[in-house]
């Protein structure tokens, strides 16, 4: 037991965090300048998180500066200002060194926080001073990062910030630097929804490996054991479905079931049918899993996430001039999200990147879906009737099996999987419980605050390898930029004593919803479908990929074959390349 | 050597980005902390850090967590209430200006930085304000108009961007209370063409603010130690079993009524038996009232201290049901004497309302609907919907009472006298008002809009939406014009077919408006008081000499088949009830 406890902790926690930290890989190695960076990075933001934890006892014992929208105590804006002036300078550099259109997204970022709040002589000095920063973004784009642009950078928006809160005017110099504050946190979005779904992240990591923990222990030890917690885990599901249906919530009633019912069956073929598009993908059997969809979604979750936040952010800005069916902006701008990733998802599948296609594919049809139904003014999908469903469906799969006499361990797996997600997702909220009184709040604050650290400790893979394209010095800057301006957004988040300008709670609950189902689905339909049609090249023994007790490294899985002569090679290894599966051994189906 | 040479430029590197930061972090955290605007008066007036601050709420559910104070509901609540003496330091707000008819509550952060407003819930729906707009900064100059902007969500929309302007003026004279400071405030959102104007006004002393807000709501400081001071006043009759309705003028004074401390519009009743129920100041107990003095005035009977604060009260018959902020649910009789009391599954929500003659009903925000029996207060049935939006209604339908409840899922939820759940139906942004006619249930939605749904189905046989530009916020409905239905706001009615939901009539209003269950409307114009029927026939007329405030409902008294409704208004520095109806 202790061994698949510990394989449970492994998969969930420490391997994608090791896979995730922001850390040097020997075959991109990083140039010397860059690991000094790193350590005055972390030192800032250990502080940062430092701070948020002990902020509402900081507020009583140390001297608080008060402006007209927040106030903070003097320690945290010792702190503060060198974190958004070092992350500032660090979104910059990357992007001068970044050769891809998204470089420009991050300098307009810059100038219109900057320039926003400011006014007067700010701008001008800001004018001024920019022309070498104009320059210095032209001419080192192809070149790697000097160890002069840095310090140079770090002048630049020291002045600049310094100014902002120096320059005379109706504000106070706090409120200048909470306006600055609230224009930055618009680049912290993408990581706020990625960190929103991060409780959901946590609870199917440890639902998938839970499975597969028990599965492979029950193999290689007792399978009556294994087959009594298979009986207990159904009749924990029996139980909860039940007393769902029966406590008299609106979220249950059979128009809401059928709604469910119908989005999960559509989701689920669509999914299928990418998967087809995979090549060789027309045989028999499913190639994807939950553990591949757990394993995978950082790196697949990027479009999403990133489409999400630009439609949250670019709503109000074209007010008006994209809606259907009277639909708000924001959720008009969902049905050309989902469009956007239905195109993806075809892309990646003919990279033969089957776990991406699949995720991917799963967040266009359930957001299509979604927002039909809002423009139909039908009830909309609940979680918990999206959730009675799918068990439903699971026990129908397991009898359908059973009477069939097809039920083979690898299904039996893929069944047990489906349950525990189920069972997961409904619990998620208990995953941020330990970190509530850490940090003194409650509620969408805690799980928020929690999601950000989670994230921090593992969306850095990008900066372990580089490409010509972003050379590995550029991508460590742009991490760093990152992690500090979440910092700075966490801390203010929990210690401002009144609604901070970087509040980004409502984000979570936003993000939850979205991207958490997602991701939710997509583990669940995976098992199901793996469950009712097979495993692409036969069913998975115990043991095969990896032992209980030995806790290797997962290591991404490549379907696509070796190419023939004149075919162009696909990078299976590359980060940008998603995951990629490795050719099972045939077995029985 | 190369390795080395590389290995100290990175170094130097490093130490240029510590001293540059380190040399801006000082330098700017210096600024921010030594420097300000000249600090005017406003500092005195805001309480220390919000965590720590005690505070007590006047005017219904209030609590003060992480900072953030809520203020219940902001309506009429008479400004006259406080008079100095016995009531110590409280802090007060009064808003006026905007739309503020609607607001129901209002959530104010309360912190070193001064009082900022984070949000409002009014009847359609809620705003949240990113940052929230400072009312009394705790900096602040005199004169200097203060700019900013920020995100506005209205529910779950997108922020919209707002532009913000604050002016606060000097300490004002004794004419506004000891030292209250006053600031305006100008409130734009572009994508919304909304624009709002008000006028705040915080007084860390005693005394009376002016009236003539259109609504009020204050937060009352470190809590009165003292007792309340007696009431005395002019005499007041309260026909007991009489139709009609008597002002009894004290001898030698135009002036008439009695005058009552900490009555809240909310948290007030009348027994059957003319018993006046209220509140205590800061909602921590509830005072019955009765007649005990020769000329008529009131003045305590008993008083009693339940669980918690005070969230709503009801009277029905001659029980007097309370509901307080730590979920229980109390019975006491006339005499002040605790019949029974009961734990609700949470936090209530609004108002206890009665369901038949032997039931109460109760609601929660999370969405438990629970009904009790009254005459021992055990629970009769348990039904959880959605979280609501807003509060119950319970009308009298044909088939039997039914309560109609509104979610945060934008559904309108019928639930039965037995706690089945009838059905579910799409809403419209909120509910404002139900009522039962013979032909169905009508609604009045967030949007103004009106829906008469079937009561066995809840199918929308009818709809009427002519309506958003009218003020309407209530529907009547009268035993004596059974096909009509009337919406009736503040300064507009409109009389429809209860068939067709058509508009029949919109009678010219000369004054101000309130509906009176189960008649028609109250019309208020200067001190002239006019009771008009649903087709506009005038029932009953009065003069309150003297009157300068806006009646209100303070409860209503069941007799026979017909709702008996007590009015209170405001006469001077006096009130007087009256019965209506």
């Amino acid at each position: 037991m202790w061994g698949v406890l510990r394989f449970v902790a492994h998969r969930t926690f420490v391997e994608p965090v090791r896979r995730g930290r922001m850390s040097e890989d020997p075959e991109f190695p990083w140039p010397r300048g860059i690991r000094v960076l790193v350590v005055i990075a972390t030192v800032l933001y250990t502080a940062l998180v430092a701070l948020s934890v002990v902020g509402t006892r900081l507020r009583e014992v140390t001297p608080v500066v008060a402006g007209g929208s927040m106030s903070l105590p003097v320690l945290v804006i010792l702190v503060m200002i060198p974190a958004i002036i070092f992350g500032s300078a660090g979104f910059f550099v990357a992007a001068c060194h970044w050769r891809h259109p998204v470089r420009y997204a991050i300098f307009a970022a810059l100038v219109i926080s900057y320039v926003f709040a400011s006014s007067g002589i700010v701008m001008l000095v800001g004018a001024v001073l920019a022309l070498p920063m104009i320059v210095l973004s032209i001419v080192r784009r192809r070149a790697r990062v000097a160890r002069w642009e840095m310090p140079l950078a770090v002048f630049f928006f020291g002045i600049l910030t310094s100014s902002i809160i120096m320059e005379p005017r109706d504000v106070t110099p706090l409120d200048a630097l909470a306006m600055l504050l609230q224009f930055l946190s618009w680049m912290a979005y993408p990581s706020v929804f990625a960190a929103g779904a991060a409780i959901v992240e946590i609870a199917v990591g440890a639902a998938s490996w839970t499975a597969r923990g028990v599965w492979e222990a029950a193999y290689s030890g007792s399978r009556r054991a294994g087959w009594t917690l298979f009986a207990l885990l159904i009749v924990w599901t029996l139980l909860a479905d039940v007393l769902s249906l029966t406590e008299g919530s609106v979220e249950v009633l059979p128009s809401r079931l059928l709604v469910a019912l119908i989005v999960v069956v559509l989701v689920g073929l669509v999914a299928l049918m990418i998967g087809w598009l995979v090549p060789m993908g027309m045989r028999p059997g499913v190639p994807v899993d939950a553990d591949d969809v757990s394993a995978a979604w950082v790196r697949a979750s990027r479009p999403i996430v990133m489409g999400f936040a630009g439609a949250y952010l670019l709503g109000p800005l074209i007010w008006d001039a994209v809606t259907f069916g009277g639909l708000s902006t924001y959720h008009s701008l969902q049905f050309v999200l989902s469009i956007f990733f239905l195109v993806l998802a075809i892309r990646a599948a003919r990279r033969g990147e089957a776990t991406t296609a699949v995720i991917l594919a799963t967040s266009a049809a359930s957001t299509f879906l979604i927002q039909s139904l809002n423009a139909l003014r039908v009830s909309l999908v609940s979680g918990q009737a999206l959730t009675l469903v799918l068990d439903g469906l699971t026990l129908l799969i397991l009898v359908g099996l059973i009477v069939a006499r097809r039920l083979t361990p690898d299904r039996l797996l893929a069944i047990a999987t489906a349950f525990l997600l189920s069972r997961f997702y409904t619990i998620r909220d208990w995953f941020d419980e330990p970190f509530t009184n850490l940090f003194a709040v409650s509620g969408a604050s805690a799980a928020l605050a929690v999601g950000l650290i989670w994230r921090q400790l593992t969306e850095y893979e990008f900066t372990q390898r580089g490409t010509s394209v972003f050379r590995v010095d550029a991508r460590v800057l742009l991490g760093l930029g990152n992690m500090l301006l979440i910092g700075v957004c966490i801390l203010a988040g929990t210690v401002a004593g009144s609604a901070s300008p970087a509040s980004l709670d409502q984000v979570e609950g936003v993000a939850d919803r979205n991207i958490g189902t997602t991701l939710y689905l997509a583990a669940t339909l995976s098992s199901l479908l793996i469950a009712w049609r097979g495993r692409e090249g036969g069913d998975q023994r115990p043991g095969e990929e990896f032992g209980v007790t030995a806790l290797a490294r997962i290591e991404p899985k490549a379907t696509v074959p070796a190419p023939s002569i004149g075919q162009k090679a696909v990078d299976v290894a590359s980060p940008e390349s998603g995951t990629a599966r490795s050719p099972r051994r045939g077995g029985s189906g | 050597m190369q390795n080395a040479a590389s290995g100290m430029v990175s170094l130097i590197s490093g130490i240029l980005i510590v001293v540059l930061l380190v040399l801006f972090g000082v330098m700017g955290t210096v600024w921010v902390a030594g420097t300000g605007l000249p600090v005017a008066a406003s500092t005195g007036f805001v309480p220390a850090d919000g965590h720590s601050t005690r505070v007590e709420m006047v005017g219904g559910a209030a609590s003060l967590e992480n900072g953030i104070l809520t203020v219940g509901e902001t309506r009429s609540i008479n400004p006259h209430m406080v008079d100095g003496d016995g009531i110590s330091r409280f802090w007060r707000v009064s808003m006026s200006g905007g739309d503020g008819l609607g607001v129901r509550e209002a959530y104010f952060g309360v912190a070193a930085e001064g009082v900022t407003l984070e949000g409002v819930i009014d009847r359609a729906q809620s705003a949240a304000f990113e940052p929230g707009l400072p009312m009394i900064p705790a900096q602040a100059d005199p004169g200097v108009t203060q700019q900013m902007t920020g995100m506005v969500r209205f529910g779950e929309k997108v922020g919209q961007r707002y532009r913000y302007e604050l002016e606060v003026d000097e300490p004002s004279g004794p004419a506004a209370g000891e030292g209250c400071l006053r600031s305006r405030w100008d409130l734009e959102v572009e994508d919304e063409e909304m624009s709002r104007t008000g006028v705040v006004t915080w007084c860390p002393g005693r005394g009376i603010v002016d009236g003539g807000v259109p609504y009020s709501g204050y937060v009352q400081g470190p809590v009165a130690e003292e007792p309340l001071p007696p009431i005395t006043g002019g005499p007041v009759k309260i026909p007991d079993g009489e139709e009609s309705v008597e002002l009894i003028p004290r001898a030698g004074d135009e002036h008439f009524g009695f005058r009552e401390v900490s009555l809240d519009s909310r948290t007030t009743g009348v027994t059957t038996d003319g018993m006046v129920v209220s509140t205590q100041a800061g909602n921590r107990g509830i005072v019955g009232l009765v007649e005990d003095t020769p000329d008529g005035a009131l003045s305590p009977s008993w008083t009693a201290s339940p669980p918690g604060k005070v969230v709503g009260l009801q009277v029905m018959g001659h029980h007097v049901i309370v509901s307080t902020s730590t979920g229980h649910l109390l019975a006491y009789d006339r005499d002040g004497r605790r019949l029974w009391q009961s734990e609700m599954a949470d936090t209530p929500f609004g108002t206890p309302q009665p369901l038949g003659d032997d039931v109460v009903v109760v609601s929660s925000v999370t969405g438990h609907v629970t009904a009790f029996d009254l005459e021992d207060g055990t629970e009769r049935w348990r039904v959880r919907t959605d979280p609501l939006e807003a509060a119950l209604h319970v009308v009298d339908a044909p088939t039997g009472p039914l309560i109609v409840a509104y979610t945060t899922e934008d559904e309108v939820v019928v639930i039965d006298a037995t706690g089945q759940q009838r059905w579910v139906s799409e809403g419209a942004g909120s509910l404002l008002s139900a009522a039962a006619t013979d032909v169905g249930l009508v609604v009045l939605n967030g949007n103004k809009s009106l829906v008469r749904y079937a009561y066995e189905d809840g199918e929308a046989m009818a709809m009427e939406t002519t309506l958003a530009r009218d003020d309407a916020l209530d529907l009547v409905t009268s035993p004596d014009h059974p096909g009509a239905v009337a919406a009736v706001g503040p300064g507009t009615m409109v009389v429809l077919d209860a068939t067709t939901l058509g508009v029949v009539d919109r009678p010219r209003a000369e004054g101000h408006l309130h509906p009176v269950p189960g008649v028609g409307v109250l019309e208020v114009s200067g001190e002239t008081h006019v009771v008009r029927d649903l087709l506009g026939e005038v029932q009953q007329s009065w003069d309150s000499h003297g009157s300068t405030g806006e009646p209100r409902l303070i409860g209503q008294s069941r007799a026979d088949t017909h709702a008996t409704a007590w009015w209170y208004t405001v006469a001077g520095a006096r009130q007087v009830v009256i019965r209506v109806g």
